[in-house]
């Protein structure tokens, strides 16, 4: 069971009266890298947001390293959707990733000289290095999404989730991002992330789960990724252009 | 300078000071948090906890900070449930607030020399020395929470959701917020008066956040801000015989028309960088 970072057996949540997720069966392994697909109104962000306890779960069970969430949430980074957030608080980019530390940093000590160190060095990371005394809300979206990334990074978790982490960000940025998840994963650590362009999953995953209100789909990127799967998941909403065309998926919602 | 040899006088400037220290902490909170309009909402809650006061016989400070303290409580419920509309909650609040107090009001009518119009517009005179002990006190309770809480407030406010799943108690912290906001605005309401005691405590907050771009630079300059504010709004209040709340918020108005057009024209002259290296 050591193998086995996350185990989600028949979970089912509710907006309202409105079921938006049933049966959801899966388990992640160690030093994986999922992506999670689906159309929208699939249930992704309400998939990671019950698995977390933020949002109320109507049946089924979470584990996390064997465990309930509550008692291993120190083992776990979560970045949420960049839009989440206040970007007009006033705060710079060095100080929000800072944040990420304070649980080693101690309730009533101020930041040390290593951890000054520690947060500057994940903004390096993030190409962000030049950025770090910014106020926040003059930041680009992809800059935004970078300090967000850098923030997980040094919190130095076993498990990363991420929702749509690449949504909406520059080209630099989802390299800089992708490049930063593989390190993760060589490093042993598991990281899922809510995925929305089809085009790149067999590039950037291992294993993905296709998600719509249940899983579709769920294994190893090759073995699972393909055309019947994603028509499967997508409904009647894809046109597919053809592998030997331009390998180029459109998705019509 | 007579008004210095005012015994009132002098109340009234240590309780200005008292009040600068612990505003613009509670302000910044509530501004970010979008919950400006619950110290609104509590300061007329406040005054049916002094109508409840007059109307019974016992101290109106303590039934106000008591029910103030009850509404606050509800308040982060209510909040909870409404997560989309946390301002439905404020706004029936507000209004049951000042209801409850009208009423109490006009079947305390006569029993008291104490008037509810007091309350309403503040008074400086009546400051005595066990209100400028309660505010030393509070100071003394926000300044120590600040520093133990400043980092958990600090991820609660930017990122609720990441506070949630790294562990922090966000419930009891939110609620410990909202009740330090109650207490202060049951403490200071009787000096400003409870039509603008939210203003005391949001605008210096308000207007330091156009000034600074970190968390603790707009807390220090709203600090001064607070502080520049209500001295002077004493000083013209004691020289003009106008209301000390009304005063202290129409020059609060002042700085914030001042620093908003220096801001723009020194934007418009490119001084800009000059201007934001001056600051914290």
């Amino acid at each position: 069971m050591e193998n086995k970072v996350v185990q989600v057996r028949d979970l089912a949540a509710a907006y309202r009266k409105n079921t938006v997720l049933h049966d959801v069966t899966f388990e992640v392994e160690k030093g994986t890298l999922t992506g999670i697909v689906g159309p929208n109104g699939a249930g992704k962000s309400t998939l990671l947001n019950t698995i977390l306890d933020l949002h109320p779960r109507l049946s089924g069970d979470v584990k996390f390293f064997g465990k309930p969430f509550k008692n291993v949430k120190k083992k776990i980074g979560y970045v949420p959707q960049r839009g989440s957030v206040d970007w007009d608080f006033p705060t710079t980019a060095i100080d929000v990733v800072t944040m990420g530390l304070y649980g080693q940093i101690g309730r009533l000590r101020r930041p040390r000289r290593h951890h000054r160190e520690k947060a500057y060095e994940a903004l390096r990371k993030m190409g962000m290095e030049f950025y770090a005394d910014r106020q926040i809300s003059q930041l680009s979206g992809g800059q935004r999404q970078r300090v967000f990334l850098a923030r997980a990074l040094v919190q130095d978790a076993d498990l990363y989730i991420m929702d749509e982490p690449l949504a909406g960000v520059d080209a630099q940025t989802e390299q800089a991002i992708m490049a930063i998840l593989k390190e993760l994963k060589k490093r042993g650590k598991t990281v899922m992330v809510v995925h929305h362009d089809l085009q790149t999953v067999e590039e950037y995953f291992d294993s993905v789960l296709l998600l719509n209100r249940k899983v579709m789909h769920y294994g190893k990127t090759k073995e699972v990724f393909n055309r019947e799967n994603i028509a499967q998941t997508y409904g009647g909403n894809m046109r597919w252009f053809g592998k030997e065309h331009r390998d180029e998926f459109t998705v019509h919602e | 300078m007579e008004m210095f040899f005012y015994g009132f006088m002098q109340r009234a400037f240590q309780a200005s000071f008292l009040i600068s220290l612990i505003a613009p902490i509670l302000g910044l909170f509530l501004v970010l948090r979008r919950q400006s309009l619950m110290a609104d909402t509590l300061s007329h809650v406040s005054l049916a906890g002094v109508a409840l006061g007059l109307l019974i016989g016992i101290n109106p400070t303590w039934t106000n900070i008591l029910v103030v303290i009850i509404i606050a409580i509800l308040l982060e419920f209510l909040r909870q449930i409404y997560r989309t509309y946390s301002e439905i909650s404020i706004a029936i609040l507000m209004s049951v607030g000042m209801a409850v107090a009208l009423v109490l009001m006009e079947i305390g009518a006569g029993r008291t020399t104490l008037s509810v119009t007091q309350f309403l517009f503040g008074s400086i005179v009546t400051i005595n020395k066990e209100q400028i002990w309660m505010l030393l006190g509070l100071t003394i309770i926000i300044g120590l929470l600040y520093l133990i809480y400043q980092k958990p407030m600090y991820v609660l406010t930017f990122d609720e959701e990441t506070a949630f799943t790294v562990g922090l108690p966000i419930k009891m912290m939110s609620i410990l917020f909202n009740v330090l906001t109650g207490v202060t605005i049951a403490v200071i309401m009787p000096i400003v008066g409870a039509l603008l005691v939210s203003a005391i405590i949001i605008l210096p907050a308000a207007i330091s956040l156009r000034l600074s771009k970190s968390f603790y630079g707009v807390i220090l300059n709203g600090m001064v801000i607070a502080l520049v504010g209500m001295l002077s709004g004493l000083v013209a209040s004691y020289e003009l015989g106008t209301p000390p709340g009304a005063s202290i918020t129409i020059i609060l108005m002042l700085i914030f028309a001042v620093i908003t057009l220096a801001k723009y024209m020194l934007h418009y002259l490119k001084f800009d960088r000059l201007f934001n290296k001056s600051q914290g």
